[in-house]
């Protein structure tokens, strides 16, 4: 069974300690379309800063949806890609931590915003191919220990597997020695998808 | 290796009625994506599957600054009219009477987190809805929630939508008696009937155990039924008032009586009776007026039961009217934890304010039921989880959704609140103020509907923020207050039955557009939503906070005694109401304030050229068009099965989907065929074969004799060309229905 999952996301959590105030992220993802200034076919922004601990503000795209996401009662700018993941496991992972990784830089500039981009954490949403058996979590583990040792040359990547419970979606922790730039994640050679 | 897929894990969980309809749904996807199924005909099929459109999904997005052209992946693949295949769609989840069970609840969360947002929306019709889903995934999302008994089946379009019931039924202490098993099998019975395909619009029951309070809220229904309880020969008989005609949309109408008591055992009969009638004579062209309302009203309630009357006594009998009623008397519910009562029990900081507004005492002593108060309706995915775990400590599989867009925990021990208290507010979860002025009734608005013409949703979420932060504060008098607002006139978030309703329209002001909210004053909630309020001036939509804070300081100083807010604003009259309002309806120069230039949740420059057709009215499609679908979705199961090698699978197909055309044709002429073969091959003989109106010019009775010979003659070993035969053969029959239903009915179907 292939390990691609229907979903999956990658954040990275804010720094800011004060916290952020999710309806100033309204006005900047709709600018962002205006502008087209992240990848991807963007479509619209819907606003959930009223729900609890939730997906906060997301810019809903056709193949993945860019969010400043509070679920976990931490606040992080998160990329989900839902659709046309690819071929690999390696190169959707390296498409979610690239543009990821863009957008929080775009929210540095646009809100103030700072990420702390040494850790990273990766959720594998699909029942049928990534169920959170012990099996496929071990799985799952090794080709992310794999990933960032063979593709991204780095080697002292903590995993941990933060999945909160038997039926929650499979969810890892990187720790990276260092803040991952844009520059590590171009030219891997993996990525399926050349966006335009 | 090939991989497993949904359908293969569930195979054997699903109801096989259920997996049956989900694949032809599937097929029927792939014959849209083959150009072989019209579009309109699809949209009509994917509606009465739930899957429903969403705004932009016509390609296009105004983004403040221009409308742009979306691009998506499928081109010109549409799967309705203007509607792009790739577009985000919604599916609406129907939970008949609201009931759900923890595994239920549990799934649901899955399904939010990999195919929508992570949210999950509870609607004003106890459905569940998940936005941003692509129709790619609706049919492994409908096979997960069939495993665990949910359908979507006809949560839109044409049809007899979620069965709707009081949330407290049964443990109600006003009730005549328990509505639930009569809600369920009303839902059951109707779900797919026959008598229900062909309608032209949409038609929706409400279910309620008494008549003061407004949980069933009966009266806005095309169907109401209030239970009552009657004296006939010296017993005690269950029964219900009927009433029939109520509907809010544009024009809302009080539902009349039909039946002031109706013995439980007729029931369902009637209520077929009324659907036929419906489907017989009520509007199909104007979608405006095709509601039973109009009928009724253009009839008369005399006229219309009077017919409701003599189609009771054409219907064939069916075992299904009364099977059910033996087991109602053993629907019982059971308590996971022993009755306990509060006392002296330590309560932790804001249980007084939560325990006030958001627990109801049950009948039974030493039980409450519990509401939790969902901002604007909504609730992630990881607190459904959360929930289910709350509810399996506490209240076991007692929980139901409600029509205020909130989730009730029912069967709660007393002693056990505080406790509860602390956990639902760990999850965020314990807001106090449920069905309080804080608490307020939403449609999607212009966030995802396309209907919409302002964000009732921003809005509501400013209301309930800044009145949420003075809640403690507010006069008591208002704090029961309804406000309830809809994205447009269509009344999805019930504005005609709140003290404020708010709905939402446009106004020009210089070379611009600039939102606004109709205000309607003194609706009547309680009483099943028994009086409509009226409206009184628009004002933009940045104005509605502000004047919402006059019109309930101005209510709670200048009310009488014991002044219902309905009777304040007839006291005032309407001059005085109108005087209130007028300040508020001045719009700023752009240059001064270009705030009123947008409305609340969406920093874009207003305008109204994203609304788009809406498809709550669903597809008028016809019925023969509806029916022949099917046959052709059952032939394309058949290819599929002839390529995998499963001959006798394909054969099977290719004389069910002859079954099935036949059966479209019959039905134009006569609805009562049923599902019998030998009953649809009998009826299709008389009616269209020795006639010869089935008759080729050239091949004569040639295609009519595919399904007669392979009916009369079953084959007793199926190889490859036998099934590749008779695949070609339903193939021409299929094709000979499509002609014969031209000639004789003059409709062009495709």
């Amino acid at each position: 069974m292939s390990l691609i999952p229907k979903r999956l996301s990658v954040k990275f959590f804010t720094k800011d300690k004060a916290g952020v105030e999710l309806e100033s992220l309204i006005g900047v993802f709709q600018s962002w379309i205006q502008q087209q200034a992240v990848e991807g076919l963007l479509i619209d922004v819907a606003d959930y800063s009223h729900v609890f601990a939730g997906p906060g503000v997301l810019l809903i795209g056709d193949e993945g949806d860019y969010s400043l996401d509070v679920s976990g009662g931490r606040a992080g700018v998160q990329y989900t890609r839902k659709r046309q993941q690819g071929h690999s496991l390696e190169g959707l992972i390296t498409t979610c931590l690239r543009l990821a990784r863009q957008a929080g830089a775009k929210l540095e500039e646009d809100l103030a915003l700072t990420f702390d981009y040494s850790t990273v954490q990766i959720t594998f949403f699909d029942r049928l191919k990534t169920p959170n058996t012990p099996e496929v979590v071990a799985q799952l583990q090794k080709v992310l220990a794999s990933f960032f040792t063979e593709q991204l040359g780095i080697s002292e990547a903590q995993i941990d597997n933060v999945t909160e419970g038997p039926r929650y979606a499979p969810a890892f922790l990187v720790t990276l020695p260092q803040a991952l730039e844009a520059t590590d994640l171009q030219n891997t050679g993996t990525e399926a998808i050349q966006q335009a | 290796m090939t991989e497993q897929t949904w359908k293969d894990v569930l195979q054997d969980k699903m109801p096989p009625q259920l997996a049956e309809e989900i694949d032809i749904f599937e097929g029927q996807m792939e014959l849209r994506k083959q150009g072989k199924l019209d579009e309109r005909v699809f949209a009509e099929m994917r509606l009465r599957r739930g899957a429903y459109g969403q705004r932009y999904d016509n390609g296009k997005r105004h983004d403040g600054i221009e409308t742009r052209h979306l691009p998506f992946p499928s081109g010109d693949l549409t799967k309705g009219p203007e509607t792009m295949w790739d577009a985000p769609g919604m599916l609406r989840i129907k939970i008949p009477f609201g009931g759900l069970t923890t595994e239920q609840m549990e799934v649901l969360a899955e399904l939010a987190e990999e195919y929508s947002d992570h949210i999950l929306h509870v609607t004003t019709r106890q459905d569940i809805q998940l936005h941003y889903i692509h129709i790619d995934d609706t049919p492994d999302i409908m096979r997960r929630l069939a495993a665990v008994g949910i359908t979507t089946r006809e949560a839109c379009g044409n049809s007899v939508r979620n069965v709707t019931a009081c949330p407290f039924a049964g443990v109600c202490r006003d009730q005549a008696f328990d509505v639930t098993p009569y809600s369920k099998a009303t839902a059951e019975y109707l779900l797919g009937h026959d008598d229900v395909q062909d309608f032209g619009r949409k038609f929706k029951i409400a279910f309620s155990g008494c008549e003061d309070h407004a949980c069933g809220l009966v009266k806005i229904h095309d169907m109401g039924f209030l239970a009552r309880v009657k004296e006939i020969d010296g017993e005690q008989k269950r029964g219900f008032t009927i009433f029939v005609g109520g509907g809010l949309g544009t024009v809302p109408h009080q539902a009349k009586v039909l039946y002031e008591f109706v013995p439980e055992e007729e029931i369902l009969p009637v209520s077929q009776a009324v659907a036929r009638v419906f489907a017989r004579l009520g509007e199909k062209r104007n979608r405006n007026r095709a509601r039973l309302k109009f009928l009724v009203a253009q009839l008369g309630i005399e006229e219309f039961r009077r017919l409701v009357d003599e189609e009771r006594k054409t219907l064939p009998y069916d075992e299904r009217w009364t099977t059910y009623l033996q087991d109602v008397p053993n629907y019982k519910e059971a308590p996971i934890r022993p009755a306990a009562a509060l006392n002296g029990v330590e309560k932790p900081e804001g249980f007084d304010a939560w325990y006030a507004s958001n627990v109801y005492q049950q009948r039974q002593a030493g039980y409450v039921t519990v509401t939790i108060n969902l901002p604007l309706g909504d609730l992630t995915a990881r607190q459904m989880y959360q929930l289910a775990d709350i509810a399996r400590q506490y209240a076991g599989d007692n929980v139901r959704l409600t029509v205020e867009q909130n989730i009730v925990l029912r069967w709660i021990s007393e002693a056990d609140l505080p406790n509860l208290y602390h956990d639902l507010k760990a999850v965020g979860l314990g807001d106090a103020g449920a069905g309080t002025i804080v608490d307020i009734t939403s449609c999607p608005g212009t966030d995802t509907c396309k209907l919409g013409i302002a964000s009732s949703r921003g809005l509501a979420g400013e209301l309930r923020r800044r009145l949420g932060e003075k809640n403690a504060s507010l006069p008591e008098a208002v704090k029961d207050l309804k406000i309830k607002i809809s994205g447009c006139f269509n009344s999805c978030g019930q504005h005609h039955i709140a003290d404020i309703g708010l709905f939402g329209n446009s106004r020009r002001a210089g070379n611009r557009k600039v939102p606004h909210f109709q205000v309607v004053l003194g609706g009547r909630w309680r009483d099943n939503a028994s009086s409509y309020g009226l409206a009184v001036g628009a004002v933009p939509a940045k104005s509605v906070p502000i004047l919402v804070d006059t019109i309930i300081n101005r209510y709670a100083t200048e009310r009488e005694k014991g002044e219902s807010f309905q009777d304040w604003i007839r006291r005032l009259g309407k001059v005085a109401v109108r005087e209130m309002v007028r300040p508020f309806m001045n719009i700023p120069p752009f240059e001064l304030d270009p705030s009123f230039y947008s409305d609340w949740g969406d920093t874009r420059v207003y305008g109204i050229g994203d609304i788009g057709v809406g498809e709550c009215a669903g597809e008028v499609v016809s019925l023969f068009s509806m029916e022949i679908a099917k046959a052709e979705s059952v032939h394309f199961e058949a290819l599929v099965a002839l390529d995998d090698g499963d001959y006798v699978t394909a054969e099977n197909r290719a004389y069910e989907s002859m079954l099935l055309a036949a059966r479209a044709l019959v039905r134009t002429q006569y609805l009562d065929v049923g599902n019998e073969p030998d009953d649809i091959v009998k009826e299709f003989r008389t009616r269209f074969y020795d006639t010869k109106l089935f008759f080729d010019p050239f091949a004569k009775g040639k295609f009519a004799n595919y399904l007669l010979d392979r009916h009369a003659n079953p084959p007793d070993e199926i190889d490859e060309d036998k099934a590749h035969r008779l695949i070609k053969e339903a193939r021409l029959f299929i094709e000979a229905t499509y002609t014969c239903e031209a000639r004789v009915n003059g409709v062009i179907v495709n």
